[in-house]
């Protein structure tokens, strides 16, 4: 035990007072002739123990009183020895760093670390010396410097700890003991850096860079407040890790597979795990149960919706719950685009449709009996080269050149542009095509490899996967199929390029490239070293070239580049329409009580319409409403961190170079499984483990103790 | 002189004299009064016929009833006639404790100089016995009203100073008392209750009326002292420093016990017992007692 004003027990010298009480009593003695002695020695008789024993009860109580109370001024504490010096010498220049990232939302059943660690800087605050100074800093893989400059106003540094909210954003202590340290490198006197935390092992990547920045100034001294116990939670973690579409193409009223990857981070097996999937928050549409997930390892759930219209939809997967909430539900926002066009630019040798190179692919496409064919999703439109006009290009998401004739060079330099723009163009070259035709420069700075001349190749089966590519996962699972079947007769050998960094999807079993495809501006240009025609391979009489024709449609469509998933602190940013210029942005968060706030003004930039919202630090589904729509115009989602929810922890030594990360971690894990699956919740010692409040209730309790045995010794009071 | 006068409180004795006091046994006496004698068959007054029994005086057979029916009567008669008041004072050392103003020596000369004077005024005798640890002044038997100066005078002129025997003082007197009276003791009774039951007991055999007004003084019944104080004993040398405060229940726990042993001693032996706290009016407490004689009858 320590004391942070031990000056004040030089009062324990007032002990000597009810003895000189007693004594000086002793002295003003009053002389009486009485007449009653026997009354009086018959009493003394009686009472003579009692007395003495009473009496030195009563001097030791009114000393431990005089003791306590002293004790008390005295602000006796549990503090470490260097704390209370701290709390008792000269002024400090602190920075204090809360760590507010997802993982400190982790509870042990009373309250959750971040409530811990606040309570902890709280305190910690409240005990900095007089005219000590202190910045504030929240902590996630970023920080934000709440009180960028030390201010001797501690009052305020506090009541800021006080509105610091829980957060769901990962975990990088660098930046903020970067910018803590520099901040205090500045400044003169005492300096120290006080971080709020659960150690969390995954934010200590750059672990490395801090120890050596610390060494530039080892006077500034760094202390880690750990809890104690920061095990991962007890009663089990299971997070989803990752929620992504398993559907090339979401389409109104088709049945859309999401995959959810759900990770065990506890220590203990997970039965019966059962994950949900709601759409656009109502009650959850489809589930799926996990029968057994071991410890550490995780499992891809697939499941089934069907999204009821276009526009903009939130799929929210959930666990049940524990005691780290961020990572039970994931949300993934998607956009359902009206129909859209694509272009198929053939050769022809006859007017009936199949007598079009573009027949096949046309038709897989567009997979659906005539009379269905205006619903679908995509309209193909098939022409041939002559009839392609520049102008119109823009209206079309993917542009095929299927076996095409040769474009004129006006076509040629408008498809450019048009895949600038960020347009999909997939190039199909055969019989229709001059060899010499793409060594032209126009096509050079298009195309992602080089085409020779056509040959037949001695190996023309696709080679085996895995395929390594997101749109052949599919055929990545043996139960899916395999593409090895689809064999091509005749190719183009496509040479890639020096310094390309064009990727090669699939490959013939000789090696020959079979499918490339590279970014340029912001479009997709994908190339085929042959047409989808029977006479070159047979590709388009195999099963899987409809869904790889969709899932290619998919990767390389135009879409709006809009990012609807993103990161917490990603800033969300989309064009609209141009009328809607300076009209207010509200967003609604997704909290259930969550309501409108004002985020800003739809901007202009350069000749478009942006909408900017910058608040994202709140996992989940966000909406967007412009201008006074009652109904929301856009929709994204926040996706919680991945690493967050692995709860392992590093001990507060860490930044001791020493200290050997790996080994540490090594040992923190030991610790982890062995410790009890209910962890304790910690005791909390009133007003940062000072103790002076007990000692008074102490001091009142031995004086009514006092009271009552001076009342019972029929001592006046 | 002055100091005799001071006795007879005329505002005391106001207050006593209507009441006067009642004999309420026939006492013994010489001179027609107002008390009813216990002497049966001495003429006056015709009461009653017994049988004759032997050691009876023969002077007292009814001849008559002896000539008709030859049988042996014997006259008794009833006579008014008075009684002597028997005043026995304790004046050992303890009766000079006082808390306030009054001793309790002053306070029991005062109520022995108001019941000797309510006596002589009825014609009745009185005599007085100061004592301690023997009788020390002793006021001879007068029937005088104008007898009652003296009788002040010399109870004013005593100063108690040795320790007291409350018993052997009541055996010698019960020895030496030739006649049934009334017998008036006042003290404050701190000796051993055995003892004053024996001095008792040897009283009662002479048939007197004993009454017994034991005076105490207010500190003495509540113990109200506080701080440290010296105690210094008025009938012997002890000396005892402490702290009243503490002795307090015990103090009142054994003066209680003292008290009803008094008290039972009193009823054992058939006496008329009165506390009197010496910080109450003298006059309230004699009135209060006489008033309590008269509706006992």
């Amino acid at each position: 035990m320590n004391f942070l004003s031990p000056a004040v027990l030089a009062g324990l010298a007032a002990l000597s007072l009810p003895v000189a009480i007693h004594l000086l009593n002793k002295l003003r003695v009053r002389e009486v002739r009485w007449a009653a002695t026997r009354f009086l020695l018959t009493a003394v008789k009686r009472d003579q123990r009692r007395l003495k024993v009473q009496d030195l009860i009563l001097l030791l109580l009114r000393c431990a009183v005089l003791a306590l109370l002293v004790i008390a001024f005295a602000r006796p504490t549990f503090q470490p020895a260097d704390r209370v010096a701290m709390a008792t010498g000269s002024p400090f220049t602190v920075a204090v760093l809360l760590d507010q990232s997802a993982s400190m939302g982790a509870s042990d059943g009373v309250q959750t670390r971040f409530e811990a660690a606040r309570a902890d800087a709280l305190n910690f605050l409240a005990a900095l010396p007089a005219d000590s100074a202190a910045a504030l800093f929240l902590v996630h893989d970023g920080y934000s410097g709440l009180v960028a400059q030390p201010s001797t106003d501690i009052a305020l540094v506090r009541r800021t700890v006080e509105l610091a909210r829980l957060g769901d954003r990962g975990t990088d202590f660098q930046p903020a003991l970067h910018a803590a340290f520099e901040m205090l490198r500045r400044r003169e006197g005492a300096r120290e850096i006080h971080l709020f935390t659960d150690n969390q092992a995954t934010g200590w990547a750059k672990l490395a860079a801090f120890r050596q920045e610390m060494q530039t100034d080892p006077s500034i001294k760094v202390v880690i407040h750990a809890p104690a116990n920061t095990s991962a939670a007890a009663g089990g973690n299971l997070a989803i890790t990752s929620l992504r579409p398993d559907t090339a193409t979401p389409v109104a009223g088709q049945p859309f597979r999401l995959l959810a990857e759900v990770a065990n981070f506890s220590a203990t097996p997970a039965t019966g795990v059962r994950v949900t999937l709601a759409v656009d928050g109502q009650p959850p549409s489809a589930d799926a149960v996990i029968d057994q997930l071991a410890p550490g390892g995780s499992r891809f759930v697939p499941l089934l919706v069907r999204l009821p219209s276009t526009g903009f939809h939130t799929l929210t997967a959930a666990l049940p719950p524990d005691r780290l909430g961020f990572d039970n539900r994931r949300t993934f926002a998607l956009e359902i685009a009206p129909p859209r066009a694509v272009l198929v630019v053939e050769s022809r040798s006859g007017p009936a449709p199949w007598q079009g190179s573009g027949h096949f692919l046309a038709s897989a496409l567009v997979p659906v009996p005539p009379d269905e064919a205006p619903g679908y999703y995509l309209q193909v439109e098939r022409k041939t080269a002559a009839e392609v006009q520049p102008s119109q290009l823009a209206n079309y998401s993917v542009i095929y050149l299927c076996d095409a004739a040769p474009l004129t060079p006006n076509v040629v330099a408008a498809l450019a542009d048009y895949v600038e723009a960020g347009g999909g163009l997939v190039i199909m070259p055969g019989d229709a095509t001059p060899t010499e035709l793409y060594a032209d420069e126009s096509w050079a700075g298009l195309l992602p490899a080089e085409v020779g001349p056509s040959l037949e190749p001695p190996e023309g089966n696709l080679a085996p996967g895995p395929y390594h590519h997101a749109v052949l996962a599919p055929w990545d699972d043996p139960a899916a199929g395999t593409l090895t079947a689809i064999r091509a007769a005749r190719a183009f050998p496509l040479l890639k390029k020096d310094g390309s960094e064009a990727a090669t999807l699939l490959r013939l079993s000789d090696g020959l490239p079979f499918i490339m495809e590279h970014a340029v501006g912001r479009g997709r240009v994908v190339l085929f070293a042959a047409p989808p025609v029977p006479a070159w391979t047979n590709l388009p009489l195999h099963p899987a070239f409809v869904p790889l024709m969709h899932r290619l449609y998919a990767t390389t469509a135009r879409t709006a580049a809009t990012q609807l998933n993103l990161a917490p602190g990603e800033t969300f940013q989309t064009t609209v329409a141009i009328g809607r210029l300076n009209q207010d942005v509200y967003v609604r968060g997704p909290a259930a009580e969550a309501r409108a706030i004002a985020v800003g003004r739809v901007e202009l930039v350069g000749n478009q319409a942006v909408v900017r919202v910058r608040e994202t630090a709140e996992a989940g589904a966000h909406a967007v409403f412009i201008g006074q729509n009652q109904q929301p115009d856009l929709l994204f989602a926040v996706q919680p961190p991945d690493g967050e929810s692995d709860l392992r922890a590093l001990p507060a030594t860490i930044l001791d170079p020493a200290v050997d990360p790996a080994a540490a971690a090594a040992v923190t894990a030991a610790v982890e499984r062995t410790e009890p699956t209910t962890a304790a919740p910690r005791f909390a010692w009133p007003g940062d483990r000072q103790l002076w409040t007990w000692v008074l209730i102490a001091a009142a309790i031995l004086s009514a103790a006092e009271l009552l045995v001076a009342i019972r010794g029929s001592r006046t009071t | 002189m002055a100091a005799s006068h001071h006795l007879l409180d005329p505002d005391t004795l106001s207050r006593a004299e209507p009441l006067g006091l009642m004999a309420r046994r026939v006492v013994e006496g010489y001179r027609v009064g107002e008390h009813r004698s216990p002497f049966n068959g001495f003429a006056i007054e015709f009461s009653q016929h017994r049988e004759y029994a032997p050691g009876d005086d023969p002077r007292h057979l009814d001849w008559k009833i002896l000539g008709r029916s030859d049988k042996y009567y014997i006259k008794q008669y009833e006579q008014d006639t008075n009684y002597v008041a028997h005043l026995l004072v304790d004046g050992s050392a303890s009766m000079n404790f006082a808390s306030g103003k009054v001793s309790k020596f002053n306070y029991a000369r005062g109520l022995a100089a108001c019941l000797a004077y309510l006596v002589l005024q009825q014609r009745d005798a009185v005599t007085a016995t100061v004592f301690d640890d023997r009788p020390r002044e002793t006021f001879q038997r007068t029937d005088s009203l104008g007898k009652i100066h003296h009788l002040c005078t010399r109870l004013t002129a005593f100063e108690p100073g040795r320790p007291g025997n409350i018993r052997a003082c009541l055996e010698d007197y019960a020895a030496r008392l030739t006649s049934r009276g009334i017998v008036i003791i006042v003290s404050d009774l701190l000796d051993d209750p055995a003892d004053f039951l024996q001095g008792l007991r040897r009283l009662s055999l002479t048939k007197s009326e004993v009454i017994v007004f034991q005076l105490l003084d207010h500190e003495e019944i509540t113990f109200p002292l506080d701080g440290t104080v010296r105690f210094l004993g008025l009938e012997d040398d002890t000396r005892l420093q402490t702290s009243p405060a503490d002795l307090r229940k015990s103090y009142l726990q054994a003066f209680n016990e003292h008290q009803q042993a008094v008290r039972r001693v009193c009823e054992q032996c058939g006496v008329h017992y009165t506390l009197c706290d010496t910080t109450r009016p003298l006059a309230e407490a004699l009135s209060g007692y006489l008033a309590f004689r008269r509706r006992a009858g």
